[in-house]
């Protein structure tokens, strides 16, 4: 005798603890293994393209910092730089070797973040998350000091800083990077040998190698299926190719080797960190932009390897001083064109666990 | 370094492949027509000297007489990259065949591009508004939309 | 303001529903184009009311509500890392009696919406509120909460988050650090303690 079921649709809506945001997922349940999933976004969708083209171009560099809000000094800095080459301006040496000391701190404090709300959707409930931001407080200490603020920075501009580091900057900088390393090997140690966070993660959620490529995946997602795909070597802007560092590649594509080149990504920030601060020269930091900045008629695409994967920007100028069309590459959006493949077949806590690996920030997606 | 491809050569070798096809090929971009996107497309994943297997970028831009689509291509195996662009002149009812078959990560752009352009993409498998709700009047990033509406 | 069920929900397709809410986001838009008038008036001092027992039994309920107020998360963007900061263990929200941020509307008491509302949204913002239970009150966090703020001219964006709910408490800042979240947070703790039971 056969039982008559039918599909549930469950709705995982806007408002949720584990959603990282606003988003909303629409799942087709089979008993508790999904068969199907739609996402449905647009509830952060704030029309920043569009405004964009109504002002000028320094008065765009704020909402560049509210794209990826845990991320906002590499945000800038893709900006900036896609301005720059537009216009050819040069940045001097020294504020090259801090552009490269703001970005790593930005990479590693992201990372931070990105992790504590991973295991919070794991079940910790809570307590690692409260250490992330506790190492993370350090970090933004040392951002407040240099901009004045704690969240949305809105220090690069065009051809380098307006204000240079305060004196403070470079001793807690150093007194920091002695005791990060300790609290990462500190962490590893207590979570990837946990029994319960290994269960959950290896062999779940796989990504395979050239379903990575073909839906424009960037970032840790990219290197955890196995690519070497790093823009900061294969593709160097700003002075990286002056520093030595290794890239992080796995080789399964499951949520443990997300979570895992993600302190190997760490480790190496902090590496590029100290070989920065040792080299770091005087002279001055900003170079000659003029005041009222109206670019050549053209159009460039640069890009940069954030903390999320590749930012990029598609700047088309008419000869104004506003952009024509402003153009926002979002890494979280593509990262998540492969979410159905990725969780079809498993069960409603692997959603989140898979989700959540992934690492994405609304702000960004929706723009 | 990613190098740019030889935007001449480029043109010459897919000349060979499918001839009868308008490509132009001066400055920094590779200018096809619109119907034969797709056809050009498969080629330049499928040749083994070119094999462009990343779709960085996918975007629309609004031009007084026509709406552009801008791909951004690159190459993991060669460590290469490449434009190319088409026009829409059409601005009534713009459509055009969809990528997504040859690339996954153009379902959620063109998506996009329908919901603030108007594009129509044929072919795809689920096109509706991404961003605004269904019931939205209008095309936002087109130029002639005024904000505050 | 509800979806309209002619047909039960099983039998409707997903791009119905897409459809019929799209509608009723359209419809909350004309709908809601004034503002709440805020509740202001626990500004100006008051008598108190006559008789010792009110006043003892009011003392007690305010006390109590005063030092557990439960918050409901509705963060929406970077306003809400700052307010997670302020509940981590630099600026401590537990000692208020506030830890835990609960999922459920209906067992908070407070609903600090932080981040910037966009009309898609702004439906199911009304209904979560209307979910609460009474006492409850609202923080307006950021200044996209107070006025749209950079995002003000924007088409799909609410200018200010009155014209959705009575707002209680408005935050400026962009985000505004945790001290000025916590000032704002006593503001509404000196709110409770002059309410009254007898007149709401």
């Amino acid at each position: 005798m056969a039982i008559k079921t039918e599909n549930f649709i469950l709705n995982i809506g806007p408002q949720h603890p584990s959603t990282h945001g606003v988003f909303r997922l629409r799942i087709v349940l089979d008993g508790e293994v999904i068969t199907d999933l739609e996402p449905v976004f647009g509830y952060l969708h704030r029309g920043i393209e569009k405004l964009a083209e109504g002002r000028t171009y320094l008065q765009d560099i704020p909402f560049t910092d509210r794209l990826d809000y845990l991320g906002s000094m590499t945000n800038n800095h893709a900006y900036v730089m896609a301005v720059e080459k537009l216009a050819g301006i040069t940045v001097p040496e020294r504020a090259e070797y801090i552009r490269v000391i703001l970005d790593e701190l930005q990479r590693i404090a992201s990372h931070l973040a990105g992790l504590g709300f991973f295991l919070n959707d794991l079940g910790a409930l809570q307590t690692p998350l409260l250490y992330m931001f506790r190492e993370r407080e350090k970090i933004v200490e040392l951002f407040d000091m240099c901009s004045g603020q704690r969240l949305n920075y809105n220090y690069y501009r065009f051809g380098g800083f307006v204000q240079d580091l305060p004196e403070e900057f470079l001793p807690a900088l150093k007194i920091l990077l002695d005791t990060l390393p300790g609290f990462i090997d500190e962490y590893e140690q207590l979570i990837s040998t946990n029994e319960i966070v290994l269960i959950r993660t290896k062999g779940v959620g796989v990504l395979k190698r050239d379903l990575a490529i073909n839906s424009s995946a960037a970032g840790p997602v990219l290197r955890a299926s196995g690519i070497n795909w790093d823009i900061r070597r294969n593709d160097p802007y700003s002075i990286y190719n002056r520093f030595e560092f290794d890239i992080p590649i796995a080789k399964n594509g499951d949520t443990y080797d997300r979570y895992m080149i993600r302190i190997l990504e760490m480790r190496q920030s902090v590496r590029i960190l100290r070989q920065a601060v040792k080299d770091l020269p005087e002279g001055e930091i900003m170079g000659k932009a003029p005041k009222l900045l109206k670019p050549p008629a053209g159009e460039v695409y640069s890009r940069i390897e954030g903390p999320k994967g590749e930012l990029g920007f598609y700047l088309v100028s008419d000869g104004t001083d506003k952009p024509y069309r402003w153009r926002v590459r979002p890494p979280c959006l593509l990262n998540l064109s492969a979410l159905k493949d990725m969780v079809v077949g498993w069960k409603v806590a692997d959603l989140m666990a898979i989700f959540g690996s992934i690492d994405i920030v609304m702000g960004e997606v929706d723009r | 370094m990613t190098a740019v491809l030889d935007y001449p050569q480029l043109k010459a070798a897919l000349s060979k492949e499918l001839p009868g096809i308008e490509i132009q090929a001066d400055g920094s971009f590779l200018l096809v027509s619109p119907e034969d996107m797709h056809k050009v497309c498969e080629r330049l994943t499928s040749l083994p000297s070119i094999q462009m297997d990343y779709l960085t970028n996918l975007t629309a831009a609004d031009y007084s007489e026509y709406i552009e689509i801008i791909f951004h291509l690159n190459s993991i195996t060669h460590n290469t990259s490449a434009t190319v662009k088409t026009r829409l002149t059409d601005k009534k009812n713009p459509k055009m065949a969809s990528v997504v078959d040859i690339w996954r990560g153009a379902e959620l752009q063109e998506r996009e591009i329908y919901d603030l352009f108007g594009v129509f993409f044929e072919n795809h498998i689920g096109l509706k508004r991404i961003f605004l709700w269904e019931g939205f009047e209008g095309y936002p990033l087109r130029k002639d939309f005024v904000n505050g509406h | 303001m509800e979806l309209n069920f002619e047909k039960p929900l099983s039998l409707l397709t997903l791009d119905e529903i897409d459809q019929q809410e799209g509608g009723v986001i359209q419809s909350f838009r004309t709908g809601h184009t004034s503002p709440y008038p805020d509740p202001a008036d626990w500004l100006n001092g008051e008598e108190p009311p006559p008789g010792v027992f009110i006043t003892s039994v009011e003392k007690v309920l305010n006390w109590s509500r005063h030092y557990s107020l439960w918050p409901v998360m509705f963060g929406l963007a970077c306003c809400a890392i700052e307010m997670m900061c302020m509940a981590a263990s630099r600026w401590d929200l537990a000692r208020f009696g506030m830890d835990i941020f609960r999922a459920s509307p209906r067992q908070a008491d407070l609903m600090i919406v932080a981040g910037t509302l966009t009309w898609k949204m702004a439906p199911w913002l009304k209904r979560i509120y209307d979910q609460m239970p009474e006492p409850k009150w609202v923080l307006a966090m950021g200044a996209c909460g107070t006025s749209g703020g950079l995002f003000r001219d924007s088409y799909s964006v609410v200018p200010g988050f009155n014209l959705v709910v009575p707002v209680d408490v408005y935050v400026p800042g962009c985000p505004p650090r945790p001290e000025a979240l916590m000032r704002a947070i006593m503001d509404i703790h000196e709110k409770i303690d002059k309410t009254r039971i007898l007149k709401r």
